[in-house]
């Protein structure tokens, strides 16, 4: 019989067979419905099927950058940064990116509800509007009523205070704890201006950090990290490069960018930043002073380098040379802040800072006051405490918290937990379930920012509009501004007759901001204009003289006095949860954190010499003690923490924030006592030490990085600015292939070689500045936000099943305090000659006319073959249907097909996008523009490190920067494609990270 | 020799398998290409909430398609008219007809009608309505029309799928590579003569504007 049949016909029948049981199982499928729309939306722009975009505003944090959400079916579904406000300028962080999620929640408040003992009750909303108003009404001293929110940005600060004060209660309190109230004391103290001021980052050519970590968090990270490429990016060889350098106890993504890290015992900066002042002064003879020259002399006398080098245990050499080059640059700009320097005396601390800088000259260069920034609306946290303390003592009849987490964002000792028992009528308008909200005893759920009216005030010039994107997505959700007019409207106040939606309070105040810019004419259209652009935006100089203020200089900062015994508890920020905000979404618990590369969870970064005098292992479970509290967490070993302290990120450990929050990691809040700096009234974040040991527990770390060393295999490469400077081309070639005294050859001919044309018009390609890209983690979420990328969750990401089709990889060079982390976008690499094309047994992968690898998810069985061959590890395979929890579904993008249980995925240059901007080129009959497309990825980043276009366009700026034409490849100087020996060619071209010391790699 | 032996083993059995599962299949008594346009009609489809006839709107009345498919030319969904098109005419027009009163029914509780789809394609395909309305080339100077997919709706009582393959690959490329005037053809005469397709001998005016139909991921992302 086998001899009968030949191969041929044996598929013919298999195939046979296959299509008749197809067409029965396509013929059991139930019919869809159709369900039309009842009336068809008044808005015109409206079409289903068709992306709407609302221009708004950014809410999740105190920086205010403009944002374009993307709606499809009057659903958010991406938000983006808007390329028209000045001070994001089209790029958003992570945390911006993941605000969609925060909007689809699935902890979020649905109803209104009070409690019913330990349980809740659903009641209808006016009920509890009518049950807000007479907890109001109840209270006899009205200043017994305290409010809580955690955003009074723009109007609704005045606002906020215009309603307590027509109750009659007591101001408003702001919680940020990451406030910065330190400098603006500092400023008031030296400068006489309390403010924050703009730092030019872009203006310096040397930049000294001392714990800010300006590239994560602080201030304005989207614009940070733009100012500071311009700053500090070589670009070519006329241009000059930036210096930076991080100086402290610990580092993490900031000063894993630094080019130079100078350890220093924790709380010792304030010797350093003294010296270099005293340094700096004899050098220049005071030029940038005038008449305080003696003054200043005789004030900085005792601070010589040599006693900052002992007591700081820096290395005095390398302070010599930062000193040396601080004089010498032209402008310089020294940075603190952060919690690491918050400590009991960080206003003094800050005040040596303004020092050193105005002794540089850089007030006024770099520094600018005048700014009037919004960052700083927080309330400081001695003013919190004394509420606390008022609430302890029975002082506080009603409470109401509104986007504000006092349980959680205040550290245990506070004894806030007691305190709150003691409130008879907690009231929460939080959007979302937290700490806080499960003691409220009754909730009126407030809306997200991206479905209420608001606006914000960054900085002057800067008026932000904030516009419903779509309808509350619960029925039973209200504005917290509206439910707040709704109870004064019942309580019969009459503050607020003329405008009984916060719309008309936000329009009439918005009256008032055209008459501040000038803008003549109509109001409506003027408003219509400033809805449509997110705001109004003018460019303003700031006049800064400020003048030194010699009272400033009576301290007498030394080594900060840390607590206790055992090693020094640095709590750093995290890049991923902020303070702890973004914890309940999912897509900010699986993206990595870059430099430890952990996902889901708390850390300990302890240095590798501490740990090996303590016994510990990397991934251990330690016990960390200190006199409020203990945690347990388990050990990274990391070289950039000091040997005599322990560094634990914020944000994690929720008990009450929803499933995706509650329980991963610790929240290092309960380890700190409760103490501020007495000048400013900010959290002292650097007071204590803790006692650590091993528990004997492995400790649950789940990281992405499979290999902390790229062993010599060139993915990240390093040249210095000389070799830069000079045109020379560093490619590293794999020593493996170099055996044979030359590269390996190709074995298959290229496809354009093969058949001329075959890349049609288009080519797709990317370059990738590994210069410009600091780690950020900005484009991670976006393609998680463009691409429906499933969550997979903690234990599936530590079997290796994580989804992201995008990854920052980090490779670390070096050993000790002069280590490296090397970071870098590795995403699909769209190969010419790919690996994984010709293992498909089905074609679900094959290369198409515009240079794409193809992935097609209909036809892919699942086999993984493609993924096995992939040297770059960029396919990723759903094990599972993956499932989105209820409501975050809703973001779902429509225009990219859900991949099922059996299917490998991988990004293919955001595809979908290619396509709509090719349909609209279409209809217009034209070829695509340069620039017209623009993936996810390369859209939202903020220092402009990722170029997509057309290839085969020399024109293109992408095909400028690859420089892969076969006459230019002589001319390269930083392009290198990953990978060049296993002849792939990659449609990706890295461009080599300068650096002003070589980086070796080891192989 | 051994390794021979084994070889027509392993096909022996394959096609043992293979047959029982063609056998299996013909068994069953219904298969595809028997059915007729109504059959299919009848198992793809429940009944409609209203027994709405394209026939007398489309047909005897000439009422435009786009009339009451408004985004059909501008989005890539034709979309369901909404129920207030339904009631704007019929609040006047046919109001002692029983199924226009179950019409009216619907608009006055506020409550869309729950119709049952026909022309269905798989969630994994992208489907542009307005491409192909307003494709104009030198067979359809005037754009596509709508029955040239959809069969012609304005004689249906009771809409069915015409072309029972409707919303299949090979029926989508059926027209895109045979229709002399589409690009896909004329790539496909191009590249039947010269084998390295070039950008002129496609399109000696423009640029490579359309998409390539036959590639995978024009419809499939």
């Amino acid at each position: 019989m086998a001899d009968g049949i030949r191969r041929r016909d044996l598929f013919k029948v298999i195939a046979a067979g296959g299509a008749t049981t197809a067409a029965i199982a396509a013929c059991a499928d139930k019919p869809e419905k159709l369900i039309p729309y009842l009336l068809p939306p008044e808005n015109i722009e409206f079409v289903p099927g068709m992306p709407l975009d609302y221009a708004t505003t950014c809410m999740e944090c105190p920086a205010n950058c403009g944002m374009v959400v993307k709606t499809r079916e009057a659903r958010a579904i991406k938000a983006e940064g808007n390329p028209d406000h000045p001070i994001n300028q089209g790029a958003l962080c992570m945390r911006g990116q993941a605000s969609v999620q925060t909007h689809y929640n699935p902890a979020r408040l649905q109803t209104s509800m009070q409690r019913d003992g330990e349980t809740w009750k659903q009641i209808p909303w006016d009920a509890a509007e009518t049950a807000f108003a007479n907890a109001i009404k109840a209270v006899g001293n009205k200043s017994q009523i305290v409010y809580m929110t955690g955003n009074a940005s723009g109007t609704r600060g005045g606002f906020l205070d215009k309603w307590l004060s027509a109750m009659g209660a007591s101001p408003k309190l702001v919680l940020d704890p990451l406030g910065q109230h330190n400098i603006k004391a500092a400023n008031q103290l030296t400068f006489r201006r309390a403010e924050i001021p703009q730092y030019r980052i872009d203006q310096a050519t040397l930049l000294v950090n001392f714990g800010a970590e300006f590239l994560e968090t602080w201030l304005n990270p989207v614009e940070n990290n733009r100012l500071y490429t311009t700053m500090h990016a070589y670009d070519d060889a006329t241009k000059r490069k930036g210096r930076f350098v991080q100086v402290g106890p610990h580092v993490a993504l900031t000063g894993a960018n630094a080019d130079h890290w100078i350890k220093a015992k924790p709380g010792s900066e304030p010797l350093i930043v003294l010296a270099l002042a005293r340094e700096v002064l004899s050098r220049t003879h005071g030029r940038a002073v005038g008449a305080d020259r003696d003054r200043l002399t005789s004030y900085l006398e005792p601070y010589t380098l040599e006693r900052a080098a002992t007591e700081s245990g820096a290395e005095a050499e390398a302070l010599r040379k930062l000193d040396d080059d601080f004089a010498k640059a032209e402008p310089g700009l020294a940075l603190a802040g952060g919690n690491l320097v918050a400590t009991t005396e960080g206003t003094q601390f800050q005040i040596a800072v303004n020092l050193l800088n105005y002794v540089a000259g850089n007030v006024g260069r770099t520094v600018l006051f005048g700014a009037s920034r919004q960052i700083d609306l927080s309330s400081s946290h001695a003013e919190v405490e004394a509420v606390v303390k008022r609430m302890q003592a029975g002082e506080v009849k009603l409470l109401i918290v509104d986007g504000a987490n006092p349980l959680y964002h205040l550290p245990a000792s506070s004894q806030i937990a007691g305190a709150l028992d003691k409130v008879p009528t907690i009231v929460s308008l939080s959007s979302a379930w937290d700490e806080t909200t499960s003691k409220a005893h009754l909730v009126l759920p407030g809306a997200t920012f991206l479905e209420r009216w608001g606006d914000a005030f960054p900085q002057r010039g800067v008026y932000s509009l904030v516009q419903p994107v779509m309808a509350t997505y619960y029925p039973d959700v209200k504005a917290a501004e509206d439910t707040l007019l709704s109870v004064s409207a019942k309580l019969g106040d009459a503050t607020f007759k003329a405008t009984p939606t916060y719309r008309d309070y936000l329009r009439q105040a918005w009256q008032q901001v055209q008459k501040e810019v000038g803008a003549s004419g109509d109001f409506e259209a003027f408003w219509r204009t400033s809805l449509q652009k997110g705001g109004v935006f003018r460019t303003v100089s700031f006049s800064s003289s400020v003048r030194l203020n010699p009272d400033a200089l009576s301290g007498k900062p030394g080594v900060a006095k840390i607590a206790g015994e055992g090693l020094v508890l640095l709590p750093t920020v995290s890049l991923r949860h902020r303070d702890g905000r973004g914890a309940s979404n999912p897509w900010l618990q699986e993206i990595c954190d870059p430099v430890s590369q952990v996902v889901w969870g708390s850390w300990a970064d302890i240095n590798p010499v501490t740990a090996k005098k303590m016994g510990i292992a990397h991934g251990d479970m330690l016990r960390v003690k200190s006199p409020m509290g203990e945690v347990e967490l388990p050990a990274y070993l990391h070289y950039g923490v000091h040997e005599d302290a322990i560094a634990i990120p914020m944000g994690e450990g929720h008990t009450h924030s929803g499933r995706n929050a509650d329980g991963y990691g610790i929240n290092v809040l309960d380890l700190l006592p409760n103490a501020a700096d007495p000048q400013s009234g900010e959290f002292a974040y650097l007071t204590t030490r803790v006692q650590v040991e091993r528990t004997g527990k492995p400790g649950y770390l789940v990281q992405l990085d499979h290999s902390p060393r790229q062993l010599g295999r060139g993915i990240i490469q390093t040249q210095t600015v000389e070799q830069a400077r000079a045109g020379e081309n560093t490619e590293e070639h794999d020593p493996e292939e170099m055996k044979h005294g030359h590269p390996y050859f190709d074995f298959y001919p290229l496809r354009e070689d093969q058949t001329p044309g075959y890349h049609h018009t288009y080519r797709w390609g990317m370059t990738i500045d590994t210069e410009r890209c600091t780690g950020c983690s900005a484009c991670v979420a976006a393609c998680y936000a463009e691409n429906n990328l499933a969550i997979v969750g903690k234990t599936r990401v530590g079997l290796g099943r994580e989804m992201p089709w995008l990854t920052i990889e980090r490779f670390i060079e070096g050993e000790g305090d002069s280590f490296k982390a090397l970071m870098q976008p590795m995403l699909c690499q769209q190969c010419g000659n790919a690996g994984c094309e010709p293992v498909c047994p089905v074609y679900a992968t094959y290369h198409n006319q515009e240079g794409l690898n193809a992935q097609i998810y209909n036809r892919c069985v699942g086999t993984r073959y493609c993924s096995n061959n992939c040297p770059y590890k960029v396919r990723r395979f759903n094990w599972f249907n993956y499932e989105w929890e209820a409501p975050l579904n809703m973001q779902l993008n429509p225009d990219v097909t859900v991949r099922s249980k059996g299917v490998m995925e991988k990004c293919t240059f955001c595809v979908q996008r290619i396509a709509r901007a090719r349909r609209t080129a279409n209809g217009e009959g034209r070829d695509l523009r340069d620039g017209e497309v623009t993936p996810a990825c390369v859209q939202t980043c903020p220092t402009k490190a990722l170029t997509f276009g057309n290839l085969a366009d020399p024109n293109s700026a992408v095909s400028k920067k690859a420089m892969r034409g076969r006459n230019e490849q002589d001319k390269r100087v930083r392009q290198y494609e990953v990978f060049p020996s296993l002849k792939q060619h990659p449609a990706i071209t890295y461009l080599r990270k300068v650096t002003f010391e070589p980086i070796n790699q080891e192989a | 020799m051994i390794r021979n032996a084994q070889h027509r083993t392993w096909i022996g059995l394959l096609a043992a398998a293979a047959v029982a599962v063609a056998l299996l299949a013909l068994a069953t008594p219904v298969t595809a290409q028997k059915l007729t346009n109504e059959d299919v009609a009848k198992i793809s489809a429940g009944p409609q909430p209203i027994k709405f006839s394209h026939k007398v709107h489309a047909g005897d009345n000439n009422i435009d398609c786009q009339y009451c498919h408004i985004y059909a030319r501008r989005s890539y969904v034709s979309g369901a008219p909404p129920v207030e098109i339904c009631a704007g005419c019929h609040k006047y027009v046919g109001t002692q007809l029983d199924e226009v009163k179950k019409v009216m029914g619907y608009w006055e509780r506020k409550e869309p009608i729950p119709w049952v789809k026909i022309h269905d394609v798989p969630d994994f395909v992208r489907y542009p309505h307005y491409k192909h309305i307003n494709a104009k080339n030198e067979v359809y100077p005037n754009g596509i029309k709508c029955q040239t997919c959809h069969g012609p709706i304005e004689t249906m009582n009771v809409v069915h799928k015409y072309y029972s393959d409707f919303g299949t690959m090979g029926w989508c490329l059926k027209c895109h590579l045979t229709i002399p005037g589409t690009l896909e053809f004329k790539r496909a005469v191009a590249s039947a003569t010269n084998p390295h397709i070039t950008k002129d001998s496609i399109d000696p005016n423009g640029g490579y504007r359309r998409p390539l139909l036959t590639d995978c991921l024009t419809c499939h992302y």
